[in-house]
């Protein structure tokens, strides 16, 4: 994997889009959700307290805690 | 399967075959409206089997030989949670309460249709008959997405039913569909089959690609109420005027039909006593025990009714999704997940309908950390003690405003004990697991009237029957311990006093002020000779040490079943008419309360304790009813009640006993 465009995908600014490169298998439940690779996301915003995330996946919007989002990375 | 009939022998009059049909789809894909749709008023709600998870089950609108039965929403018969578990498990025929449905409906949401295949694809490998019904085109139209129903229907190879509106038509169709699929039933179920996300995913690609056409829209209604109502400055000033909104409403709205029904009910106590005045103990039965106490709980009735039509049209809407996203963070800390935040902020009008609530929570440990803690938010019921003692002690020391101070703290004291405890329970003792919270925001919709309608009937009706059921039989009981023995030995003495101190000679009739005062005196006498006074008297011993005399004592036992009659029980023994009606007589009486030794028998300091008391103990029966149905387990209920009294006797101790050291 290439290090240098690969990135934690709650390191987007909001309203960034990226594809993703990968969502680890022990967070199934992201990857049924539609976060599977070469899917496109969006960080659409931040909570007002820093937590949880809004995405945008697959035509809707989803929100997910930062912490759950470990691993998986976009570019 | 082998079918049975009683009438087997002419096949023209068999009997109609049971067919078990299951409602399966993601969540917010519009299932319930689908069954609501569907079984109109016949239906039922009930628990599955060993687990918590809400069962809801009903017939055919038309048909009572079709069961149906509406399946937690799920994204993935992979289950991840509690609620989740239970509908793979009915699918495919693991669950022990349930047999395996003969007929799947897949809800498939027109808008988010690559995720409703996706459980499609895993529900199609079950062998399983199907049909599928569409939801959401309107919103998928809005969003410039259009599907070929008939071509979906080809490419997964079972009919699709539209029923967007869920219109009489669209329903009848939908029916028709049902008998005609339930003839060829299927029972050799097959595993899922282990196939990697990615590829089902690529699989739906492919069939989707002629199936849905999509054109180039604006940005969507949702998207835009969303930039005001999730930013982070309006989103939050939004957030607390919907709440505080909610809470006025809740409070100011339920006053006047509250005291309608509370009035209604004097009128009949009071109409029922003078029938049943030549059966005393019947009499105080009715108005002393039934109505006094089943009575007070059934008043709670409209706060009920608003809170439930409230949470409805919040979860309709899609509100709640919002406001989870906004205030996750704050339960986050403590293990709760983020969909807590509606239970717990609805268990400050009621513990109650804030428990049945916590039925949004996404998993079983979840629900039960949520349902545990939200007794510790300071429920309405706590009001009149506060405001009585506060009115009593603090008001006239310290003025309006400390006694406003007051008033709120003593609402973050639950608070305060609360996300702790919480901490606690899903770290350290349910160990809740770190199930991912995801949460998908809805698009925003107008409610569907028949869904708010339902969700309010069932919790209005649901409390009517723990009325009519737990809290009618233990008012009686708590009444009985207040009453007897009811000896003539205690009118004896106290009429003998009461003539003595008054200066009225035996046999005379009693002016109107003086016969009230011999009564209140009188019951006041009963009380203290009763079981309960008794048993006040024997435990004050315990209560000593937080500065509650005997008097207190009782009636905080008293105000087991509900804790405002706390409030009317100190009525009953500081011989207030009508405690309940005007209070500040009550709180006169308090502070001229003289101990033995002619000095004041309470203070400021007593007052805190025993708000504080109230404030964190479990002095609430239907609560507590309520944690044991919801949890289906007495042990816990106990739990609650235990470590909550104890928690309340251990900080009013702390408080009073170091209150007392700066004070000296």
């Amino acid at each position: 994997m290439k290090k240098d465009t690969a990135r934690r995908l709650s390191d987007l600014v909001p309203g960034e889009s990226a594809k993703i490169l990968e969502t680890p298998l022990h967070n199934e439940r992201l990857a049924e959700i539609g976060l599977i690779k070469g899917q496109m996301v969006t960080l659409v915003k931040v909570a007002p307290l820093g937590d949880p995330v809004m995405l945008e996946v697959l035509d809707s919007s989803i929100i997910v805690r930062r912490v759950d989002l470990e691993g998986v990375r976009v570019s | 399967m082998v079918r049975q009939s009683s009438e087997g022998r002419d096949p023209k009059r068999v009997a109609p075959q049971v067919s078990r049909v299951a409602l399966l789809g993601n969540p917010n894909a519009g299932k319930t409206t689908v069954f609501n749709a569907l079984c109109g008023a016949r239906q039922q709600t009930g628990n599955y089997a060993g687990v918590t998870v809400e069962k809801k089950s009903g017939t055919l609108i038309n048909n009572s030989t079709v069961e149906i039965l509406d399946l937690p929403g799920t994204y993935s018969l992979k289950a991840k949670s509690a609620d989740e578990a239970i509908t793979a498990a009915v699918v495919t025929g693991h669950s022990t309460g349930e047999k395996i449905p003969d007929l799947l409906i897949l809800v498939l949401d027109a808008s988010n249709l690559k995720r409703s295949l996706y459980l499609a694809q895993q529900a199609k490998e079950l062998n399983i008959s199907l049909i599928g019904v569409m939801t959401m085109t309107d919103i998928a139209a809005r969003r410039g997405i259009t599907v070929d129903q008939k071509q979906l229907a080809k490419a997964l190879g079972f009919p699709v039913f539209e029923v967007t509106l869920a219109s009489p038509m669209q329903i009848a169709a939908l029916a028709q569909g049902i008998d005609k699929a339930r003839a060829a039933v299927n029972h050799r179920v097959v595993k899922v089959k282990e196939i990697s996300i990615d590829e089902r995913y690529a699989a739906i690609d492919k069939i989707l690609r002629t199936i849905v056409r999509r054109d180039q829209i604006q940005n969507s209604v949702t998207r835009r109420i969303d930039v005001l109502l999730t930013h982070r400055v309006f989103g939050l000033i939004a957030f607390s005027l919907i709440i505080g909104g909610i809470f006025f409403s809740i409070y100011a709205g339920a006053r006047p039909v509250m005291d309608a029904i509370d009035s209604g009910m004097k009128a009949v106590g009071a109409s029922l006593g003078g029938a049943l005045a030549a059966y005393p103990v019947t009499a105080s039965l009715v108005s002393d025990g039934i109505i006094a106490g089943a009575g007070s709980v059934f008043v709670f009735l409209p706060q009920i009714v608003i809170l439930f039509f409230f949470i409805a049209l919040l979860e309709e809407t899609g509100y709640l999704a919002r406001a989870a996203f906004l205030m996750d963070k704050l339960l986050g800390w403590t293990g709760l997940n983020g969909r807590a935040f509606i239970p717990l902020l609805s268990s400050f009008a009621c513990a109650v309908p804030g428990i049945m609530s916590a039925r949004v929570m996404p998993t079983d440990r979840a629900r039960m950390a949520t349902i545990l803690i939200a007794p510790l938010m300071s429920c309405s019921a706590r009001l009149p003690v506060y405001v009585l003692f506060i009115g009593a002690f603090i008001e006239p020391r310290f003025g309006a405003l400390w006694a406003a101070v007051v008033l709120f703290g003593m609402h973050l004291v639950g608070i305060a004990v609360a996300m702790p405890l919480a901490w606690l329970l899903n770290r350290k003792i349910l160990k809740t697991q770190e199930s991912p919270f995801i949460l998908e925001l809805p698009e925003y919709h107008m409610p569907h009237l028949q869904n708010v309608r339902r969700r309010v009937y069932d919790a209005g009706m649901n409390f009517l029957k723990r009325v009519g059921t737990v809290i009618f039989a233990l008012s009686i009981i708590i009444w009985a311990f207040a009453y007897f023995p009811h000896s003539q030995s205690v009118s004896d003495s106290v009429s003998k006093r009461f003539a003595a101190v008054n200066g009225v000679s035996k046999g005379v009739v009693l002016t109107t002020p003086l016969e009230i005062k011999f009564q209140n005196e009188l019951r006041s006498a009963y009380l203290k000779d009763s079981y309960l006074g008794r048993f006040g008297r024997a435990v004050e011993p315990v209560f000593r040490p937080l500065g509650f005399d005997w008097k207190i004592s009782v009636a905080i036992l008293a105000a087991f079943p509900a804790r405002e009659v706390f409030v009317s029980t100190l009525g009953i023994i500081f011989s207030v008419t009508d405690a309940k009606d005007d209070p500040t007589a009550l709180g006169k009486k308090l502070q001229m309360e003289k101990k033995a030794d002619g000095s004041l028998a309470y203070d400021g300091l007593m007052a805190i304790s025993v708000m504080i008391f109230f404030a964190l103990c479990a002095q609430c029966m239907s609560t507590l009813a309520t944690i044991r149905r919801e949890l289906a387990s007495t042990a816990w209920a106990v739990a609650v009640f235990v470590s909550m009294t104890g928690l309340a006797y251990i900080i009013s101790l702390l408080v009073y006993q170091i209150g007392r050291i700066v004070q000296s």
